[in-house]
């Protein structure tokens, strides 16, 4: 970031192949909207390209592009009026079970299986337990960093992170059970 | 512990099946976008000149406002007695006394006749020794004045006589209207006479003074009831549900103040008869009952 703002652009370039992808989930999961998640990416990489001076390079990037992303977030949520749906009903998120083709191995229809449901259970999850999942298995932040980025205590993301796991497990074991 | 362990081993498991599914990539329209405006954005790089104007703006603006205000204020200073001096040519000649004002060339011979007289009189003290014993540093200061006049000597000799000459018009007169008197007194610069310019100052305000008296007077007819009231030429009187102001007709309405003007300085005048107000309020006031005539002193 540090050479981007000294005028390389490739520099900007390789941070922006490194972390678009993740940075795109990261609102996709949130919006649950793809065109919204595009949007909410497009300004949080322009703003990254305007506060190119303002960078401190004693914080790591990764921290500094989701500390942005996570106030845009806030900022839409607020401006949108929109209300983040918590899913309490179990009985909407059972999968309907994907149909089997015949080029298709049976692990591979299972592989698929499974990560269509981890993905609806994420998005069930309730807000704050979803961003802390995500900041950590997206951008790979430890908990510290999610802490300073969402303005909360270290042992309240750890117990966050908890819950998000636990009740991703049992929506796996109960689905794999019922199967 | 082995709970721990499969707990931690089930978590691992979570985020590998996450890793997988999640897959998704933002469209390459967005990525275009967004490296366009990285790359644009570095080129226009702002130019030294706006960098150099941002970063001297304020000192500049806080410089150019001090010396504004420093500029103002000495112009304001400069200014005031010149407007002063600006009247027109006939009031200056009319504030001019009727004793008419000393040349240079009078007003040097005056001096030195007085300081003839001064160094006459010194010249008997000297014969008086023991006098002038017991006042050495009175001496002094005479025999310098008599030895030699300096040429300051004779200039503040001429703003001496010029300001004397200059009180004259400023004295109460019977003639002078009492406005233009209240005006001048109230002018604060006569609270410094000392000052360097003070007799200019004072001839301006006898011209001021003389501006003031020939002056046309406003009508009564336009003045305001308050003012009215308070005039010495002027009759407040109630006309159709209203009032109005008239010029004094009589001996007994001249010089009667409707707002302070009392019953004996009434009936103190020749066939004058006092007419209390009744249920008479003045504009700034708020009163139970209003419209009714005020205070009057009229023949009978």
């Amino acid at each position: 970031m540090g050479n981007y703002a000294k005028g390389d652009t490739e520099a900007f370039n390789a941070l922006y192949t490194r972390n678009k992808a993740a940075l795109y989930r990261y609102f996709l999961r949130q919006t649950q909207f793809s065109n919204q998640a595009e949007e909410l990416s497009q300004d949080v990489w322009t703003k990254v390209i305007s506060a190119r001076k303002n960078y401190r390079s004693s914080a790591k990037f990764t921290t500094f592009l989701y500390q942005i992303a996570h106030n845009h977030l806030i900022d839409h949520i607020r401006k949108q009026s929109v209300r983040i749906v918590e899913v309490q009903d179990t009985s909407t998120t059972e999968l309907d079970p994907p149909v089997r083709t015949k080029e298709q191995p049976e692990n591979e229809l299972e592989s698929q299986q499974g990560q269509a449901l981890i993905l609806n259970l994420v998005k069930q999850l309730p807000q704050a337990q979803r961003e802390v999942f995500i900041l950590k298995e997206e951008a790979g932040l430890d908990l510290h960093d999610i802490a300073s980025i969402t303005a909360t205590g270290v042992e309240t993301v750890k117990s966050r992170l908890r819950y998000a796991l636990a009740k991703l497990r049992e929506g796996l074991v109960e689905t794999y059970e019922r199967t | 512990m082995n709970e721990h362990n499969d707990t931690t081993n089930s978590d691992d498991d979570i985020s590998k099946l996450y890793a997988q599914a999640s897959t998704e990539q933002p469209p390459l329209h967005i990525d275009d976008a967004i490296l366009a405006a990285a790359q644009t954005l570095i080129k226009d790089k702002p130019s030294a000149t706006i960098a150099f104007s941002r970063r001297w703006a304020v000192p500049v603006s806080i410089a150019a406002v001090i010396i504004m205000s420093v500029s103002l204020v000495t112009l304001i200073q400069h200014e005031i007695p010149e407007e002063l001096t600006s009247l027109p040519e006939s009031v200056l000649s009319q504030a001019a006394p009727k004793k008419p004002a000393l040349t240079n060339s009078e007003a040097k011979e005056s001096l030195l006749a007085r300081m003839r007289e001064d160094s006459a009189a010194i010249a008997l003290k000297d014969k008086q020794p023991i006098a002038l014993a017991r006042k050495p540093a009175a001496s002094k200061r005479s025999e310098k004045i008599v030895s030699s006049p300096s040429p300051k000597t004779l200039v503040a000799a001429e703003e001496e006589i010029a300001f004397t000459e200059s009180l004259a018009p400023l004295e109460p007169q019977a003639d002078t209207p009492q406005v233009a008197s209240v005006d001048i007194s109230a002018t604060p610069r006569k609270e410094k006479p000392k000052r360097k310019f003070a007799p200019r100052q004072m001839e301006n305000k006898a011209a001021m003074a003389a501006f003031m008296a020939t002056a046309p007077t406003p009508s009564c007819e336009s003045l305001p009831i308050s003012d009215c009231l308070v005039s010495l030429q002027c009759t407040l009187t109630t006309k159709d549900k209203g009032y109005i102001c008239r010029k004094a007709r009589n001996h007994c309405e001249q010089d009667f103040s409707q707002k302070t003007g009392t019953a004996e300085q009434c009936t103190t005048k020749p066939n004058c008869q006092f007419i209390p107000g009744k249920c008479f309020c003045p504009p700034d006031v708020i009163c139970v009952c209003g419209g009714g005539p005020p205070r009057m002193c009229v023949p009978g």
